[in-house]
């Protein structure tokens, strides 16, 4: 055995570099053996506790944003630490509180084990924050995994409700295909380019690095090329993209609300975190991966603007919705692909980040609006919402307008800026079909803030069968309060934030 | 590597397509049944009274968590197995390998509590 090989890589296990992760591995561990021992009555303390400590990470994750470790690899190669994975650290983070929060809303309607699931999320989130820095094919599956395996357990958390365990089920067999669609294609590159036959071969041929030059030295090898578009098809699942949409609105409808929420928000920029990962991984393949990436975003914006158009479950809506900023967030990966320009790189993290804050602003709302039957969640329901709730409609109206890219909300933003890295890029006919999709997202968006504000409950004296409005507590208020506010304010001045994404 | 290596291969395969192919035929020769068309004759009977209720019955979702339970620690025995077989070399050159193994098996021993007090090892409630 070759110690002086292993005591280099027992040395690379620097565990303070992946210290926010450990914290909140434990952070959900401790969250357990407190149920345990607290007693029964005091159970409450639980969730207020879960999310005062992800908080308290975060803050620290900012304090040592610049760490030591920019710019090295550690774990032996598994992990590399960059200023996007500093960045998609706080924003898996940030994205799992929103859940905490969301998730006390909405589990204080049901009779539900409650501390599972923010066990479950804060373990999903902890993967995801693994993830934004994986460096090796090993690192990615099993985190990808352990993302999935928390969410198929999250979609079904309703098991009562038939809709939620159809989704559950519909979740766990499109997961396992997609894996099975990734793993192929990691076996076909593993093979490929450990084979000694050919130039540049390698040993550490799961490591991106190394596959990076192998790939450079071998322009045009089939099995690579078969293998690169496998695994980007495994990544399109989670993402949503059109062909491997199929799962969205089902799965959408049947999760409690906050799981949509993150599966929305949170998987989506994960699987968006891997592309921009392996699309750099490839780009000796950029001749390959442009065409497959164009065709696929061009066809999840249309396929995503125009199914959501018949839409009245708002689940729905917003599911195929979302296939729809897929694809906008697919024109900056093209154009990442297409050109490799930070500006696109920069512009796709501003719209994530707008989509966060745009979409926890209108799940918040919805979780309000929600009553037992989480998937009953029709467009009606919103009746009168500004006239009762005026709160919640502001919150509402300011999420959806973000989400369709008005002025001058976040969302315009950060259309606006993957749009000019689209155009810098020269991808003119795409830009053309995205500016398309907008237009008619519009139409949609603004039939559900007309449903809030203008529309009234049915005739006069019809029975009100709507559920119950749930109060709006404090935390929840400021919360999305802030949301609200955030997105207002990233619209007129993105100040050093902007500078920040734009000019690294 | 020249094509005869994978020879084992493609006589394993040969093998498992024969002994399938094999199992079927003896079954289809040998297999006791009526030899005119006739599905009641050949279907499964209770002493000649008509069979009633389903043929598979349905387990108790405890026989389930039990058998997961065990898959858990199994897999993660699993684990230790090979850490038995290095770790006094592996200490011997000064390489870390107790204080992980010791949180593993923290981690192990917190799991075993949290089952035994959420009572999925009692088998009546």
């Amino acid at each position: 055995m070759n110690y002086e090989l292993l005591q280099a890589a027992a040395a690379s296990n620097t565990w303070g570099a992946i210290l926010p992760e450990l914290l909140l591995g434990c952070l959900a561990l401790g969250l357990l053996v407190l149920e345990i021992v607290l007693p029964k009555k005091r159970h409450d303390l639980i969730p207020a506790l879960a999310i005062a400590g992800q908080v308290a990470i975060l803050v620290g994750l900012f304090i040592n944003f610049r760490t030591g470790y920019l710019g090295e690899t550690t774990f032996n190669g598994l992990l590399k630490h960059t200023e996007s994975g500093q960045f998609l650290r706080a924003f898996f983070l940030l994205s799992s509180i929103l859940v905490s929060v969301l998730g006390v809303v909405a589990l204080a309607k049901q009779k539900m084990p409650r501390i599972e699931f923010f066990h479950i999320v804060m373990v999903v989130s902890a993967a995801m924050m693994l993830l934004a820095q994986a460096n090796h094919f090993v690192l990615l599956f099993v985190a990808l995994e352990t993302i999935t395996v928390g969410f198929y357990i999250l979609v079904s958390y309703t098991r009562s409700n038939p809709l939620s365990l159809e989704a559950g089920l519909k979740y766990l067999i499109m997961g396992a295909l997609s894996s099975g669609l990734l793993l192929f294609g990691i076996v076909l590159l593993y093979g490929v380019a450990g084979n000694p036959a050919l130039p540049a071969h390698t040993a550490e041929s799961m490591n991106f690095d190394a596959l990076r030059l192998f790939l450079a030295a071998n322009p045009d090898n089939v099995l690579a090329s078969i293998g690169i578009v496998l695994v980007l098809s495994g990544v399109a699942f989670k993402v949503g993209a059109v062909p491997f949409q199929i799962w969205i609105p089902d799965v959408y409808q049947g999760a409690p609300t906050p799981v949509t929420a993150f599966l929305a928000v949170a998987s989506k920029a994960a699987g968006f975190a891997i592309l921009l990962i392996l699309v750099r991984t490839f780009a000796p393949y950029a001749s390959l991966t442009t065409p497959v990436l164009t065709i696929m975003a061009a066809a999840t914006i249309l396929f995503g603007n125009l199914a959501a158009l018949t839409q009245h479950n708002v689940k729905r809506l917003l599911g195929l919705s979302g296939v729809a900023h897929a694809g906008y967030l697919l024109l900056g990966v093209v154009a990442v692909s297409a050109t490799n320009s930070a500006l696109a790189v920069g512009a796709i993290q501003f719209y994530l980040f707008a989509y966060l804050l745009a979409s926890f602003a209108v799940f918040g709302v919805m979780t309000h609006v929600a009553g037992m039957d989480d998937a009953d969640q029709d467009l009606d329901h919103y009746a009168d919402l500004g006239k009762t709730h005026p709160f919640l409609a502001t919150v509402l109206a300011i999420g959806l307008g973000s989400l369709a890219g008005i002025p001058p909300l976040a969302g315009f933003m950060g259309k606006l800026l993957i749009f000019i890295a689209a155009f810098k890029a020269g991808l003119y006919g795409l830009l053309g079909v995205a500016i398309f999709g907008v237009v008619i997202s519009i139409y949609y968006y603004f039939g559900w803030i007309k449903a809030a504000f203008f529309s009234t409950w049915k005739a006069e004296g019809a029975p009100d069968t709507r559920p119950a409005r749930t109060e709006v507590s404090i935390t929840a208020r400021l919360t999305l309060a802030s949301l609200a506010l955030a997105s207002i304010i990233l619209g007129f001045y993105q100040g050093p934030f902007g500078d920040w994404l734009m000019l690294r | 590597m020249t094509s005869a290596a994978y020879l084992p291969i493609l006589i394993q395969v040969i093998l498992a397509t024969g002994v399938g192919l094999a199992i079927l035929t003896v079954n289809r020769v040998l297999a006791q049944r009526v030899r005119t068309k006739n599905a009641i004759k050949d279907s499964a009977y209770e002493c000649g009274v008509k069979s009633e209720g389903v043929i598979h019955t349905r387990f108790s979702v405890k026989f389930y968590v039990t058998a997961m339970l065990f898959i858990l620690f199994d897999i993660e025995v699993v684990f230790l197995i090979p850490w038995a077989f290095i770790y006094r070399d592996f200490l011997a050159n000064n390489i870390a390998i107790l204080s992980p193994i010791l949180f593993f098996l923290f981690v192990l021993v917190l799991g075993l509590v949290y089952e035994v007090k959420k009572g999925a090892l009692e088998w009546e409630k």
